[in-house]
């Protein structure tokens, strides 16, 4: 499988202080990769560091673009990146010509920027938001349109910088689902996160701390064991904290992420 | 204390509901808000703008009312403004005009109150913890004894272990202090866990209001209305259609118990 997004030897000291030493990433195109960390372990400043916004002279690349001065335009269009900063500044009063202006940036023309935003709208169920103003949004409503945003331009990849952080069960489902189809259409996810329940759907899981990956695994692999993560400071989701009580009991075998499929292990 | 909405339907210039609000609020137990029009509430209750319809505290007009609400919001990067917990209560204590002789004993009663000495008062906020930091910001509102407290998912980037000290202030504000505790939440886990009466609100207008375990474990309802189920009631409806009926929980390690002892029974009757 090709890899979309590429880090290799990435090392960044400020002021002495050594953020990332020899850290490599590889995240495989049209997968859904989770990196779980814990606060001030460096999930903002990879993203940072990813989107180019944080200079540095390691080699990063997405879609086979490296990411220096001269590319930095191509490279940019090819990533998306959703942060959980819901009070960020909007360019415009409406959604929808917020929707349209980095197309119209890009150089679409109008009746391609106003078929996008429709699409787009559509697919997130939002249409009835489009003459909506932005200051009237609701939170859920807000973060939806902070995805269409960044996925507007058709990136390859889609960095989610914990942008479910505020949003409730229901709703990051949906918006996990909506995601989750968009990988059969050339879309990779990385989710990087303090949140475990928004991983489930991942064929990946990495741990940060530290600014160092500490473990990469498969969701069960990294979820069967609570002690492991509470000590690091995560908040174990109930599907997680239940299998791996009932396993200690020797109850069931392993850690499940669906609880009809846990229940009836449990009470065959 | 009670508070009671009728026929509110929003601001002049801003009708946000579908349907006028008809409700009532108690200040027995912590209650609990839910759903769509969860962040419009705070906004009639403390902003004391012209509202279309009536809300009353007790048989007051909350116009005319002078009674104190105050509305804790979700923790965020801004919700302090200077370097130490002592720096923030003196600003708040300027805005609020609290004139420099009460300002030590409110301050100090406040701290109390949240389960905190005037040692924090040194604190700078960036060596607090969340949970600390949550404190805090209960702490200062409560520096003009509110009767009324609205706080915004009160356990939101929170691990369940330091949610402990959150829950037992807001059970005592309601309980010991005997303020009006009001929760507002997405989460229906929260909700569950936290309230005992529940205000549910979809597509603009009042769902349905009432005891909050009614209300959480009729999961038919909930399943009708696109609202998840809580997951210890999710745990046992699927229990149930495997032909196991457990008690109700309220706590995943007591779950875990009685789904151990209910197993090794199970097997002894087997």
């Amino acid at each position: 499988m090709k890899s979309i997004l590429s880090i290799k030897n990435l090392t960044l000291k400020l002021d002495d202080k050594v953020f990332f030493a020899d850290f490599n990433l590889e995240i495989e195109e049209n997968s859904i990769t989770s990196i779980i960390a814990p606060n001030r372990s460096g999930k903002s400043l990879l993203t940072k560091l990813i989107a180019g916004i944080i200079p540095t002279n390691s080699n990063i690349t997405v879609d086979d673009i490296i990411l220096n001065r001269k590319n930095v335009l191509d490279y940019i269009t090819k990533i998306g990146i959703v942060t959980n900063d819901l009070n960020q500044e909007f360019l415009f009063k409406k959604v929808k010509d917020e929707l349209a202006f980095p197309l119209l940036n890009l150089g679409y023309p109008e009746h391609k920027i106003n078929k996008r935003v429709l699409e787009i709208a559509n697919y997130f169920e939002f249409t009835n938001l489009l003459n909506k103003q932005i200051i009237k949004l609701t939170t859920f409503e807000k973060q939806k349109l902070l995805i269409a945003l960044s996925l507007i331009h058709k990136p390859k990849i889609l960095i989610l910088d914990d942008a479910f952080l505020e949003l409730n069960n229901e709703e990051q489902s949906f918006l996990l689902e909506k995601l989750k189809e968009l990988t059969k259409e050339n879309l990779t996810i990385l989710n990087i996160t303090s949140k475990l329940d928004t991983t489930y759907l991942s064929n990946r899981i990495l741990i940060l701390n530290n600014f160092k990956i500490i473990k990469d695994g498969t969701p069960i692999e990294i979820f069967s064991d609570n002690d492991y993560l509470k000590e690091l400071g995560f908040n174990i989701p109930f599907l997680i904290d239940v299998s791996n009580k009932l396993k200690f009991y020797n109850l069931i075998d392993k850690v499940y992420f669906d609880l009809q499929e846990l229940e009836g292990v449990l009470w065959k | 204390m009670e508070i009671r909405f009728l026929n509110v339907i929003g601001e002049e210039n801003n009708k946000f509901a579908s349907k006028r609000i008809n409700i009532r609020l108690k200040s027995t137990s912590i209650t609990g808000i839910y759903g769509d029009l969860l962040e419009r509430i705070p906004s009639l209750l403390t902003r004391k703008k012209e509202y279309l319809g009536n809300i009353k505290l007790n048989d007051t007009s909350l116009l005319k009312s002078n009674k104190l609400i105050v509305y804790i919001g979700k923790l965020h990067k801004d919700t302090f403004l200077t370097r130490t917990v002592s720096d923030e209560f003196y600003l708040m204590s300027k805005y609020l005009k609290i004139n420099d002789k009460e300002y030590l004993e409110k301050i100090k009663s406040s701290l109390k109150m949240v389960g905190l000495n005037k040692n924090y008062l040194k604190r700078e906020i960036k060596t607090l913890s969340r949970s600390e930091k949550r404190l805090i910001q209960i702490a200062l509102s409560l520096i003009i004894n509110p009767e009324v407290i609205l706080i915004n998912e009160p356990f939101l980037y929170l691990t369940k272990d330091n949610r402990f000290s959150i829950k037992k202030v807001l059970l005592d504000l309601c309980n010991k202090y005997e303020k009006m505790v009001i929760i507002l939440s997405q989460d229906v886990n929260v909700l569950y866990e936290m309230t005992k009466e529940l205000i549910m609100f979809k597509d603009n207008q009042v769902l349905a209001s009432g005891n909050t375990n009614f209300l959480l474990k009729d999961t038919a309802f909930l399943e009708k209305n696109k609202i998840n189920v809580p997951d210890l009631v999710l745990f046992n409806k699927i229990a149930l259609t495997y032909d196991q009926k457990l008690p109700d929980y309220n706590e995943v390690n007591d779950l875990i118990k009685g789904v151990y002892y209910h197993v090794l029974e199970t097997k002894d009757q087997a």
